[in-house]
C-alpha cells in the first residue's frame, strides 16, 4: 500500500503533470469566470486537446479544468450577480450582497477557500470509498448493472429538467442515438445507411461539444442580440476601508458548515445522475436552517457562500466514485471524463482498478495536489480574475464556434464529425428552448451501450424464467427504488402542474 | 412544463404539446420506418434481435411524447406567445449559418470558415463596440488558431 502511494505521488509530481494540473485549473477558472461559458463548456471543448497527452496528464488536466471551472463560476456570481453556471446562482445569493457592501475580496476568498476545502474532503472520501465500492461492483452481474442504470436514469429524469417525462424522453433519445453503428453482440450494422462514418456510431465528442458547449454559447449569443448587444452587469468593486482580509482562523470558525456542506456535496456526487446545482441548493438550504443567523442569509452572510461553494466543489471528487467503481458517471462532468478515459483506451468500471491501478492512484495523488495548486492560483489571482468576468460576451462568445470546430476536428480529423457537432448544436438549442435536459441526452447516449449489453445479457440469462430474479436481492432492491423514484417524481410533477 | 412566467403557462403548455407532437412523429418514423429498413435480420434461436434495443428506446420516446401531448392537450387551445415561432426562426438561422460555415470549411478551409462563423456570431449578438478589435478578431484569430494548431499538434486544419 505504502509503495503504491509513493509511486503514485512520484508519478503525480512530474513536471508535465504539474503543468497539466496548473494549466487545467488556470483555464478552468478563467473560462468559469466568463458568464455564458463555465466548466462544462470548457471540458467539452478541451477534451480533444488532451488526445495528445499521456492518460494521467490528460485526466489530471481535465480534473483541473473541472475544479477551476466550478470555483471560477463564483467570480461573476459574486462580482456581477451574474452566475456563470446554474450552481453559482446559490453563491450569488450571499456573495453579491457581500460585494455590494464593499467586501468583494473577502467574498471571493471565502469562495476559493470553501471550494478547496470541499474538494479536499471529497477527494479523501473518493480515495477511501472507491476500492470497497469497486469490490462490491465486481460481484454485480448483468441484472444488477441493468438495475443500477435504470435507477440512475430514474434519478436523472426525476431531478434534471422541467418534468420527469421530458427527462425520460431525453435519456431514451440519447440511448437510441447510441444504438447507431455496429450491434455490440452480433456486429451487424444498425442505421448506418452504408455510411462508413457511422460504423463506429456517433462520436461522443461531437455530440457533447455540439449539444452542451456550442448550443449554450448560441443561446447566450442570441440573448445578447435580444438585449441589443448591451451588457447589463454592474461590477462591484472593493471599497476602501472595507474588510478584505480573511484569516484562516475566521474561515475555519465555520467548520460545521464546511463539513456539512462537503458531506452533502459528496453524497450528491456519489449518486449517479444528480448534479452540482442540486448539491449547492441543498447545502444552502441546510446551512440556513441550522444557522443561528437565519435572517442574515441572502444579505451577505459568509456561511451562504461557504455552504454553496464547499458543496458544489465536493461533487467534483465524489462523482468519480460511481464513475470508477461502476463505470456510471455521477454527473455530466464525470460523463465527459468517461469520454476522455475511453479516448485514451481506458474503460471505466470495476476492472479499471485492477487493470489501471497505477494510473488511478496517480490520478488520486494528482487530485490532492491539484487542490493545493488551486488554492495558490485561486488566492493569488483574486485581483486578476475579475478582468475575465467583465470581458464583453459579444467579443468572447462568437470565436467559441471556431474552438468547437478545432476541438471536434483534432482527434478524428474528419469533417463528418464537425457536421454532426453542428447538427447537435441545433438539437441542443431546441432542447434548451423547450426545457429538455441536454445532460439527460448526453448521459443516455454515453450509457446506452452499457445499458444495452447488460439488458440483453439479463434477458438471455433469465430467458423468460423471471422468478429466478428473486435470487438477486440487490437488483430487486434497486428496481424497487427505481419505481419509487419514478412515482415520486411523477406525483411531484403533477402537484406542481396543479399548483400552476 | 417549459419554464416561463406564471401568466404564460398556457402558452408554455402549448409549446410542450407541439414538442410532444414533433417527438412523437420523429419516434414513429424511427420505429416504423428507419429501424425496420436499416436494422437487418431477426435473432438467432434464443437470442435477442439487434433491432430490439433501438425499438425499445424509440418506443419509450414515443409513449412519453404521446403522454406529454395528452397532459398538455388543454393548453393547445391557449393563445401562442410566439416562442415556438421564435425557436423555428432561430433554428432556421442556425441551419443557414452552420451550412455556410461547413461549405466554407470544406471548400475554402478553416480560415474562411472561422472568419465567417465569428462574423456571423458578432452580427447575431449585435455587439457594436470595439469595432477595430472585432475586425481583428474576425480576420486575425482564424489565422492565429490555424498556425497554433499546426505548431502545437502538427495537424493541418482544412
Amino acid at each position: 500500500m505504502i509503495e503504491q502511494v509513493a509511486s503514485a505521488m512520484e508519478a503525480a509530481l512530474t513536471l508535465t503533470n504539474l503543468i497539466a494540473i496548473s494549466g487545467g485549473i488556470l483555464l478552468g477558472i478563467i473560462i468559469g469566470a466568463i458568464p455564458g461559458l463555465g466548466s462544462i463548456t470548457a471540458m467539452a471543448v478541451l477534451i480533444p486537446v488532451t488526445y495528445y497527452m499521456s492518460p494521467l496528464a490528460a485526466i489530471a488536466f481535465l480534473v483541473g479544468v473541472n475544479k477551476g471551472g466550478t470555483s471560477g463560476g463564483a467570480i461573476p456570481a459574486i462580482l456581477l450577480n451574474s452566475p456563470g453556471t446554474p450552481e453559482a446562482a446559490a453563491t450569488a445569493l450571499d456573495g453579491h450582497p457581500m460585494a455590494k457592501k464593499g467586501e468583494a475580496k473577502r467574498a471571493l476568498k471565502f469562495a476559493i477557500f470553501s471550494s478547496v476545502t470541499g474538494d479536499m474532503i471529497s477527494d479523501g472520501l473518493l480515495i477511501l470509498l472507491v476500492v470497497p465500492f469497486a469490490a462490491i461492483a465486481l460481484q454485480f452481474g448483468p441484472l444488477e448493472y441493468t438495475s443500477v442504470l435504470l435507477f440512475a436514469f430514474a434519478l436523472l429524469a426525476g431531478i434534471t429538467g422541467d418534468s420527469p417525462l421530458k427527462g425520460t424522453i431525453a435519456i431514451f433519445a440519447g440511448v437510441f442515438l447510441s444504438t447507431i453503428g455496429l450491434d455490440p453482440v452480433h456486429s451487424t450494422q444498425r442505421m448506418t445507411f452504408g455510411n462508413v462514418n457511422l460504423y463506429d456510431g456517433l462520436s461522443l465528442t461531437s455530440l457533447a461539444i455540439g449539444a452542451l458547449a456550442l448550443a449554450s454559447v448560441l443561446t447566450e449569443i442570441i440573448g445578447i442580440g435580444r438585449d441589443s448587444g448591451q451588457e447589463s452587469f454592474v461590477l462591484e468593486q472593493p471599497r476602501s476601508g472595507a474588510k478584505t482580509a480573511l484569516p484562516f482562523s475566521e474561515f475555519f470558525s465555520y467548520w460545521k458548515t464546511i463539513l456539512r456542506s462537503s458531506m452533502i456535496g459528496s453524497a450528491v456526487g456519489m449518486l449517479p445522475g444528480l448534479g452540482v446545482t442540486l448539491a449547492a441548493f441543498l447545502s444552502y438550504g441546510a446551512a440556513r436552517r441550522s444557522s443561528p443567523n437565519k435572517a442574515r442569509f441572502g444579505k451577505g452572510e459568509p456561511e451562504g457562500i461557504i455552504a454553496t461553494e464547499a458543496a458544489n466543489s465536493a461533487v467534483v471528487g465524489s462523482n468519480l466514485v460511481p464513475t470508477i467503481a461502476l463505470g456510471i458517471p455521477g454527473n455530466i462532468a464525470a460523463a465527459l471524463l468517461v469520454g476522455a478515459l475511453v479516448m485514451h483506451g481506458i474503460v471505466p468500471g470495476p476492472f479499471m482498478l485492477q487493470m489501471h491501478g497505477d494510473l488511478i492512484y496517480s490520478l488520486f495523488a494528482s487530485m490532492l495536489l491539484a487542490n493545493f495548486v488551486h488554492l495558490i492560483i485561486g488566492r493569488l489571482g483574486v485581483n486578476f480574475w475579475v478582468q475575465f468576468a467583465v470581458l464583453p460576451r459579444g467579443i468572447i462568445l462568437p470565436p467559441v464556434f471556431m474552438f468547437c470546430i478545432i476541438g471536434v476536428f483534432l482527434p478524428s480529423q474528419s469533417l463528418w464529425d464537425v457536421a454532426v457537432m453542428m447538427v447537435f448544436a441545433g438539437v441542443g438549442l431546441a432542447m434548451i428552448r423547450t426545457g429538455f435536459s441536454i445532460v439527460c441526452l448526453v448521459i443516455g447516449f454515453l450509457l446506452g451501450d452499457l445499458f444495452e449489453t447488460s439488458l440483453r445479457q439479463s434477458l438471455l440469462l433469465y430467458n423468460g424464467k423471471y422468478e429466478q430474479m428473486m435470487q438477486a436481492p440487490v437488483a430487486l432492491l434497486l428496481l424497487l427504488l427505481t419505481i419509487g423514484v419514478m412515482v415520486r417524481s411523477l406525483v411531484r410533477s403533477r402537484k406542481t402542474r396543479q399548483r400552476n | 412544463m417549459t419554464q416561463c412566467n406564471p401568466e404564460n403557462r398556457g402558452a408554455a403548455g402549448r409549446l410542450d404539446f407541439a414538442s410532444g407532437a414533433v417527438l412523437a412523429l420523429l419516434s414513429s418514423v424511427a420505429l416504423f420506418w428507419i429501424i425496420p429498413a436499416a436494422v437487418p435480420g431477426g435473432p438467432s434461436r434464443g437470442e435477442v434481435s439487434p433491432s430490439f434495443f433501438p425499438k425499445m428506446a424509440a418506443g419509450v420516446v414515443l409513449i412519453c411524447s404521446i403522454a406529454m401531448m395528452a397532459i398538455n392537450w388543454r393548453a393547445f387551445k391557449e393563445p401562442s406567445d410566439g416562442k415556438g415561432l421564435e425557436l423555428l426562426f432561430e433554428l432556421a438561422g442556425w441551419t443557414a449559418i452552420a451550412a455556410a460555415t461547413y461549405a466554407l470549411l470544406a471548400h475554402l478551409g478553416f480560415v474562411a470558415a472561422g472568419a465567417f462563423a465569428t462574423a456571423a456570431g458578432i452580427a447575431v449578438s449585435r455587439y457594436r463596440r470595439n469595432r477595430i478589435l472585432l475586425a481583428l478578431l474576425v480576420v486575425g484569430l482564424p489565422f492565429a488558431l490555424k498556425y497554433a494548431v499546426w505548431t502545437v499538434f502538427t495537424i493541418q486544419l482544412p
